[in-house]
């Protein structure tokens, strides 16, 4: 079995929005050895009272940096980190717009980008972005099937409820095809990963159902047929609890459910300098070893 | 570095570099060596084919090769970190107004407050249809998304509800660093330049002659007086070619830009595709000392 790329989570909510602290932190764990960044996505972040107090919870009101322009400023910050978005929220957007972007970011990283995409939760802002909550889903699958041939294709003629393109290309295209990961937790969507995607991002954690969602994964590739293919999997873990001993225990449970890559989160703690955030990963890289 | 006071821009050569990354890099550090205060580059998200569709004769297609502004920009703002960017122009209604405010405040953080959105409504509506967007209602849309820009830069929370825009308590951080952007307008028809006398920080006059642009900065100051603006708080943004005009030309033309209000101006080699371009650089460079020894 080859090595587990180990990468990091941006803390996007936690370092403020300063360049600086972005460059300090990629170039941080590249100095490190991890293998991959990724950042996360939110395009408009509503006022808390909009929210249930679990959700506001879970997105503080705070900068985030966007997701794309932001993997465009480490292309050139980095040298050698793989690139991930985990995940952009893929139907909010307009599909050729993100072609675009992505080719471009996949260009000037010299291919170093990989494609998080998944149908988000919020509808507020699908509402911002003047785009359908209701219908994420359908329009997401025919999403991916226009990035893929916009991607490989001189020309794309697609009509469907969403898109209407006629005899129209991006330049330049991607000098290969950029690999296009679902991230997903419902069953449904975990199935629509099995079937579409080049690889799968479990959100869930290890003893609180990323098992299953594996098992889901597993189960529908098997009756795709498609089992004998190398299967492509990553797993994250939260570094905001337990020790390193509970650290090295998750990451051979992701290793025991097939996982190819591991994120490892860091603490969600108010503004932190970033040397705060790169010693955290380093314990957690040095604890967890090579797998 | 400002040429008698006039701020001095590089046009981003987009068909020249193709996929070589180095050489866009090269230019843009070359370029804030040189001496230049900022780069523009243009717009176009997806092209047409030019097959049975005589209407793209002379026009930008699929086989023309623009970077993505936002992204480039993004790259560039790690890479020539003095230099201001510009975008000159982005096609504003064939994109979402919220990720457009998103994009702009990630690129006016990552090159610390040096960005300048310049946005124009385009000609091309085979783009309009990719990107699902109404082709004959841009111009009004436009006026709606430059107000839904200001309020989005301006407050961590907004409400708006609009004739093509509705957001209900929400907003993007982080905001610019100033709370605001420069949106300029470019464009040649009555219409847009009114438009801009009226409502933008500034202008970009690039018609095909100099007595053209003359009359619409007539036209600009007319409705900038109307809307009882001061003419000291509209920029303006003057191109000049450097390959279809020679050094006495581009002499020439800086004078008429300077006499006629000019705060900035961008100097081009872009050219068609073509296997052996211009000395983008060189050109540059010696248009620089040409233009400073005036």
């Amino acid at each position: 079995m080859s090595a587990i790329h180990i990468g990091a989570k941006f803390p996007n909510n936690e370092t403020g929005a300063t360049p600086q602290a972005l460059k300090e932190f990629a170039q941080g764990i590249e100095r490190l050895g991890f293998d991959h960044l990724s950042i996360d996505d939110h395009v408009s972040i509503a006022a808390p009272e909009q929210f249930g107090t679990d959700r506001a919870a879970a997105i503080r009101v705070r900068a985030r940096h966007e997701v794309l322009t932001g993997l465009a400023f480490l292309a050139g910050a980095t040298t050698t980190l793989k690139l991930r978005t985990g995940v952009l929220i893929l139907p909010q957007r307009q599909t050729v717009l993100v072609a675009r972007q992505a080719a471009e970011v996949d260009l000037l990283s010299d291919g170093r980008l990989t494609m998080g995409v998944g149908i988000g939760w919020n509808r507020l802002e699908f509402d911002a972005l003047g785009e359908t909550f209701g219908t994420r889903g359908r329009r997401f699958e025919s999403q991916i099937q226009i990035l893929r041939q916009l991607w490989t294709e001189d020309y794309v003629t697609h009509s469907d409820d969403w898109h209407r393109l006629e005899r129209t290309g991006i330049l330049p295209r991607p000098a290969r095809p950029i690999p296009l990961w679902i991230g997903a937790k419902a069953g449904v969507a975990i199935q629509r990963a099995a079937r579409l995607a080049d690889g799968f991002m479990s959100l869930g954690q290890i003893g609180q159902g990323a098992e299953e969602e594996v098992e889901t994964y597993r189960a529908e590739r098997d009756r795709l047929g498609l089992g004998d293919r190398p299967m492509q999997l990553e797993g994250w873990i939260d570094l905001g609890s337990g020790a390193e001993s509970e650290w090295l225990e998750q990451a051979n449970a992701w290793r025991a459910l097939g996982a190819t890559h591991l994120t490892l989160v860091s603490p969600p703690v108010p503004i932190q300098p970033v040397t705060a955030h790169l010693e955290t990963l380093q314990r957690a890289r040095e604890a967890i070893g090579t797998l | 570095m400002a040429i008698a006071g006039i701020r001095m821009g590089a046009v981003f050569p987009h068909f020249s570099f193709g996929t070589n990354v180095a050489e866009m890099r090269t230019f843009a550090t070359t370029v804030e060596q040189i001496g230049y205060d900022h780069l523009l580059a243009y717009d176009h998200v997806i092209g047409g084919s030019r097959e049975g569709r005589p209407e793209l004769e002379g026009r930008y297609t699929s086989e023309h090769n623009f970077q993505e502004v936002f992204v480039l920009f993004g790259y560039l703002a790690g890479i020539a970190p003095s230099l201001e960017l510009v975008s000159g122009v982005i096609i504003l209604p064939q994109r979402q107004t919220v990720l457009v405010a998103k994009q702009a405040a990630e690129i006016d953080i990552l090159t610390e407050g040096k960005f300048r959105l310049g946005v124009g409504i385009g000609w091309n509506p085979i783009e309009y249809q990719a990107l699902n967007e109404n082709f004959r209602n841009r111009g009004k849309r436009l006026e709606e998304q430059i107000s839904v820009l200001r309020t989005l830069f301006a407050d961590k929370v907004v409400s708006i509800d609009g004739q093509w825009h509705t957001v209900d308590r929400a907003g993007i951080q982080p905001l610019p660093a100033k709370k605001s952007i420069p949106i300029w307008i470019g464009g040649s028809s009555e219409v847009a330049v009114r438009r801009a006398g009226r409502i933008a920080d500034g202008f970009f006059p690039n018609q095909k002659t100099l007595e053209e642009d003359a009359a619409n900065l007539a036209i600009l100051w007319d409705e900038a007086n109307k809307a009882g603006r001061n003419r000291s708080s509209i920029g303006i943004e003057a191109r000049i070619s450097l390959l279809d005009n020679d050094p006495e030309e581009w002499k020439r033309r800086f004078s008429f830009w300077q006499e006629n209000g000019a705060t900035h101006i961008s100097l081009a080699t872009i050219v068609q595709p073509s296997p052996t371009g211009p000395n983008h650089l060189d050109l540059l460079d010696q248009a620089h000392r040409v233009l400073n020894a005036l």
